[in-house]
């Protein structure tokens, strides 16, 4: 097909400029923010005063060590228990696809209500929870998430709950690609399920694992609402991460200057992550 | 071997049946509670007496009724708005050769990944300045933003299928390119663009983050809306379900007609089903 060059810049221009307007530029100038002392009463030229304040205190290393508590957790057992369920669901039964409705909810509800909803569940005095140890179990429970030691993991099972269902359904949808024949192949060679799951199941679903735990943790990095709604980064710093750190940073406190320079320390990271998921992301392979 | 296979469907159905409930429990105990009166909220008997005056409060709480059409305002134009321009970047991306085409989508791809705090500084110190902090102009502005690499992505993945055949032989017959768009593109690609509208949608109502920042009292949406009911110093938290349930409904639905496409929307089409 012939085709012009104003054609092609018809088609795909305004997209671009868009996206250079209110994606490209914002993030040029958080980065230009990100060397200025900007605040409510101040807006000067600092230099890199705000990137060494960062590196010096003690609550960005808090901050650093909560986020990978939070994705190391969250994306594990999103991973584990989705592998388990995707194995499951991956037996034929009736009935299935119904099921499959109730248990992707999680993932499609808003973020917000989730929260909300474990909030209520987590109450100390009168929580789901707490109600729950005490008459099944006779265990006096805990407040969940005023509590340091629990607060954390708290929070990261507002994450699981979530997110384990998106794992599981991309999980099932690696498990109906593998080539049926390998498995009864290994099955006749004398393999049982179990040898068969790690050594042929696992290894054949490599890059479509590399997918479901990258995306997980690209997101998991810059989660907000299921901590933000619960414990706002408390009790003291149990909770808090970088996001939320950057969040109070910049619209609690209204520091401009150092929320941007903490969120380009973010794109970075993000980044970082980003390109590793870039290598597992070719469109054609998985089918 | 018939039992043996009957002991394992048996097993099957109650590790199934365990799975969805305990997935579940969240929702169902937001739905009971939102008809519970006050005094019973907390009452954990099985048999209480349902009453729906949650929702009726929640309903005729003008703010409610103001952030519920806020969003769904919102969400419609930045919808459109998404698809639209999105269309375009996606077809040219698809069909026409253009050189570095592999990086620059994937670029264009990260701009949906990265943590949104790095472009909310600036949309918030930009807004209040030029005075669209708290309305429908600037939320709409940041939530195609926020589609756009999703639209361009997901739609290549639709317009791909298309065969460049049909479209090289309406050419031949002499139909302009817009015309073999209208007649031949989207057509075949119809289902595609309305389930990538559909996501776009559920993106856009559940977001919270920017809506929370860079909306005031006038143009809240409905998710930060929910979330103001724990701001007050008591929570009635029988309101605050029914308001959670009544968020949560269009988005379900939504959810079950295109839950075909979800995973490969919420994979950005790296994975196919």
């Amino acid at each position: 097909m012939r085709t012009r060059k104003v054609e092609i810049f018809a088609f795909i221009l305004p997209g671009l400029i868009f996206l250079v307007l209110f994606s490209l530029y914002p993030t040029l100038f958080t980065w230009y923010t990100s060397f200025r002392d900007y605040s409510v009463f101040s807006n000067s030229f600092n230099g890199l005063r705000n990137y060494i304040d960062l590196f010096k205190d003690n609550v960005f290393y808090i901050s650093l060590k909560n986020t990978l508590f939070y994705v190391v957790f969250a994306v594990s057992f999103e991973f584990v228990i989705g592998m388990a369920i995707a194995l499951l669901f991956n037996q034929s039964f009736k009935g299935k696809s119904i099921a499959l409705i109730f248990f992707m909810l999680p993932m499609i509800i808003p973020p917000v209500v989730s929260a909300l909803s474990f909030l209520m569940m987590y109450d100390p005095t009168l929580g789901l929870m707490n109600y729950v140890l005490k008459t099944l179990f006779h265990i006096s429970g805990a407040t969940w998430l005023t509590d340091p030691k629990t607060a954390i993991w708290a929070v990261v099972s507002i994450d699981i709950w979530q997110w384990t269902p998106f794992v599981t359904l991309v999980l099932l949808a690696g498990l109906q690609y593998l080539p049926k024949e390998t498995m009864e192949a290994a099955r006749i060679d004398g393999a049982n399920s179990i040898q068969i799951f790690f050594f042929i199941t696992l290894k054949l679903m490599r890059k479509i694992i590399m997918i479901a735990l990258l995306f997980r943790t690209v997101e998991a990095f810059k989660a907000f609402e299921s901590i933000f709604i619960t414990t706002k980064g408390g009790p003291g710093y149990n909770t808090r991460t970088l996001n939320i750190f950057a969040y109070l940073k910049g619209f609690e406190f209204m520091k401009f200057g150092e929320a941007a320079t903490l969120a380009i320390v973010m794109l970075f990271v993000s980044s970082l992550l980003i390109t590793v998921l870039r290598k597992f992301f070719s469109k054609e392979e998985i089918k | 071997m018939t039992k043996r296979k009957a002991i394992l469907q048996t097993i099957i159905y109650i590790l199934v049946v365990l799975v969805v409930l305990l997935f579940f429990i969240p929702i169902y105990w937001i739905v009971i509670t939102s008809f519970k009166s006050g005094s019973d909220v907390f009452d954990y008997r099985l048999f209480f007496k349902p009453i729906t005056d949650n929702y009726r409060n929640v309903l005729q709480e003008a703010s409610f009724q103001k952030y519920y059409l806020n969003s769904l305002i919102v969400a419609v134009i930045s919808t459109l708005i998404a698809i639209g321009i999105g269309f375009g970047v996606s077809y040219g991306f698809s069909r026409f050769p253009i050189s570095k085409k592999e990086t620059l989508s994937f670029y264009i791809l990260s701009m949906r990944m990265i943590p949104p705090i790095v472009v909310a500084i600036p949309f918030f110190l930009m807004f209040r300045s030029i005075g669209l902090y708290d309305s429908y102009l600037g939320l709409v502005l940041i939530y195609v933003t926020f589609n756009l690499p999703f639209v361009i992505w997901v739609l290549r993945g639709f317009i791909d299928e298309v065969p460049i055949e049909l479209e090289e032989a309406a050419m031949i017959d002499g139909c302009t390119r817009l015309r073999v768009l209208r007649h031949v593109t989207i057509p075949i690609s119809f289902t595609g663009i309305i389930a990538t509208a559909v996501l776009c949608f559920i993106f856009v109502w559940n977001e919270f983050f920017f809506a929370l920042i860079l909306t005031g009292v006038n143009r809240r949406t409905v998710t930060v809306g929910v979330y103001n009911f724990i701001g007050f110093a008591e929570i009635s938290w029988g309101q605050m379900c029914a308001a959670s349930l009544l968020v949560s409904i269009p988005i379900i639905i939504f959810g079950i007609i295109v839950r075909k496409n979800l995973i490969s929307g919420l994979t950005f089409g790296a994975l196919k089903e």
